[in-house]
């Protein structure tokens, strides 16, 4: 029988991002300037999480990376969905891997939060500004992009950051398994933000 | 009790949906209620502001005084409040086919007057005296005076009557302590009814007093709550030695759980109908949204749109029930306020399905989803409702 419980590594990781990213990340400040659209991330807080290696999990040692596989970034990001971490954390781990995958320095630049990278959904561009990367994930694998410009929408999520871009191509990954990732680290994500929203629920009650 | 002839239904603009057949009354071959619907609707054809709600919370509050005026001037504020609070003193059918046409000419919602016309000025004119009706009518129905709710409080939303903001007699004054949240348009209001525990050693639901106080009463004090949806006319309400005069307490002193049970039975009767008959023109916008994006022949989507379609005409019949309800009224407030809140949910929540990636935009879709998520909790959680309905229609034990 396959035993799912979490192993003692894995365990420990949890334990440090779960102390981490509300530190980082604090949850008053969060929702106070939802009020308005939080708008960009700041450079320290990001790259304290990019330091914790939350966006390398995956990567190989000579590219930065800790080489741990997709459960451990699963519980990662189910951590950082808890603590309600604002700013392109899916998009950057995924676009981290796969220009490692490509053989990209990207790789390095994402995994340190030099670079961040959006996500692409339809003719928008969630969580990217001028600048920053974004990823496209289609059924056969990924294209990763430049913004080199974005018409800045408002957002339903006040807080993300939407927007319609202009793009130029940077790398094609071809990967059927890069949707996959995706779905997983969303999902991941998503099971946090669930998991926050009933505790402060109950805490409220 | 059906009323309403279901032609009579109709949105302007988009195909009807099926109507039930058996819903025409001898009450519309009445040919004077038939002549007061044209005149309502002949009005409002010609008054009805062009402009839209401002988003500004402080803006859409001048816009709501001025369309409240414009009806009053018109004759057409409190159509069945009693003539010398200048209502125009019909019948509850008679306000029901107004509501009908205010929808049905895309009027404006009333916004922040909702407390005022809904269910403060319902409950005095039930239980106040004649010196109260007179002075805090007048001014709901000519657009003077918005008023906003001082029930729930920190730690008392769903069980109301454990509230602990204290009201101590002092000579011909209250004096109020404590605090309450969630008091919509507490930022505009001009009255407030609020609920004050005159009797702490009483049981809980007998040292209530319903009391008004006017919002610019020194030690007052209100702080906006912004939400989700951009807005902030929501509020929370602090008060430090707050004196009222006594004469200001609507129904007998520590009557006040009666009274305010009044004021919720309005609440959720006719107070919120104009919003469940409004359901049915955002469905239809829902349908019309599906077939501009020519999604309506996608399987998921046909089969919910008809499912909506079918549960807002019910959420429509008992709209009618709780305007003229032939059960008690709060009972069938409650199978109301469960039904109407999960389907306008789950209509705003499917306008954003049919969106798809563009949903990731805001726009006034997106609000009004935003908006929905307290539908389930506002005006009293959908789950005290059930509790109601079990306890007291099904008598299931406690």
């Amino acid at each position: 029988m396959i035993d799912l419980a979490p192993n003692e590594l894995q365990r420990d990781l949890v334990d440090l991002v779960r102390d981490l990213a509300p530190a980082a990340f604090p949850l008053p400040a969060a929702v106070v300037g939802a009020a308005d659209g939080l708008g960009r991330v700041a450079d320290t807080p990001w790259r304290t999480l990019a330091e914790s290696g939350v966006f390398a999990l995956t990567l190989p040692e000579e590219r930065g990376g800790t080489g741990l596989g997709p459960a451990e970034e699963l519980l990662v990001f189910i951590e950082l969905g808890r603590a309600i971490v604002p700013g392109p954390v899916v998009g950057t781990a995924l676009a981290a891997r796969i220009a490692a995958e490509a053989g990209s320095d990207l790789a390095e630049a994402l995994a340190s939060g030099d670079r961040r990278a959006g996500i692409l959904v339809g003719d928008l561009v969630v969580d990217a500004q001028a600048g920053d990367l974004a990823v496209r994930v289609d059924a056969d694998g990924a294209t990763l992009y430049e913004v080199t410009d974005i018409e800045e929408v408002p957002a339903t999520d006040p807080l993300a950051i939407v927007g319609r871009p202009e793009l130029s191509e940077v790398l094609r990954h071809d990967d059927p398994v890069d949707s996959l990732r995706l779905r997983l680290l969303v999902g991941g994500y998503s099971v946090g933000v669930a998991a926050a929203a009933t505790t402060h629920a109950v805490v409220y009650g | 009790m059906a009323i309403v002839d279901p032609g009579d239904l109709c949105v302007h603009g988009v195909e009807p949906l099926a109507r039930p057949e058996e819903a025409t009354m001898e009450l519309l071959e009445d040919p004077g209620l038939r002549d007061f619907r044209d005149e309502a609707r002949t009005w409002l054809q010609e008054h009805v502001p062009a402009d839209r709600r401002p988003e500004d919370d402080f803006e859409a509050a001048e816009f709501d005084k001025a369309w409240q005026r414009v009806q009053y001037e018109g004759g057409w504020a409190g159509v069945a409040w009693p003539a010398a609070a200048g209502g125009r003193g019909l019948e509850p059918v008679q306000q029901l086919i107004w509501y009908e046409e205010l929808v049905r000419s895309g009027a404006p919602r009333p916004g922040s007057f909702l407390v005022a016309i809904g269910h403060a000025g319902p409950t005095i004119i039930t239980n106040g005296t004649e010196e109260q009706q007179r002075s805090y009518l007048p001014p709901i129905l000519d657009g003077t005076a918005p008023w906003c709710q001082g029930f729930s409080e920190p730690g008392s939303g769903s069980d109301l009557a454990s509230l602990r903001t204290r009201g101590e007699i002092d000579g011909d004054d209250l004096v109020i302590n404590g605090s309450k949240i969630w008091t919509s348009f507490a930022h505009v209001a001009l009255f407030q009814e609020m609920l004050v525990r005159t009797d702490p050693d009483a049981p809980k639901h007998k040292g209530i007093s319903w009391i008004v106080v006017p919002m610019d009463t020194p030690g007052l004090e209100v702080r906006r709550i912004r939400t989700i949806d951009g807005h902030a006319h929501f509020c929370e309400c602090f008060y430090t030695d707050v004196r009222v005069p006594l004469a200001n307490i609507v129904g007998p002193m520590n009557s006040g759980w009666q009274v305010a049970m009044s004021t919720l039975s309005f609440e959720r009767g006719m107070g919120y109908l104009a919003m469940r008959l409004a359901l049915r023109d955002e469905v239809d916008a829902v349908i019309a949204l599906a077939r501009s994006l020519g999604r309506d022949r996608e399987e998921r989507f046909r089969d919910e749109l008809a499912w909506v379609s079918a549960q807002v005409t019910a959420v429509h019949a008992l709209g009618y029930d709780g305007a003229n309800p032939v059960g008690p009224r709060e009972l069938v407030g409650a199978v109301n306020q469960v039904f109407y809140g999960e389907l306008s949910k789950r209509v705003k929540r499917l306008a954003m399905d049919i969106r798809g990636d563009a949903a990731l935009e805001r726009d006034h879709w997106s609000t009004s989803y935003l908006g929905s998520f307290p539908e389930t909790i506002a005006g009293g959680s959908k789950d005290i409702q059930k509790n109601i309905l079990g306890e007291r229609v099904l008598g299931l034990p406690r």
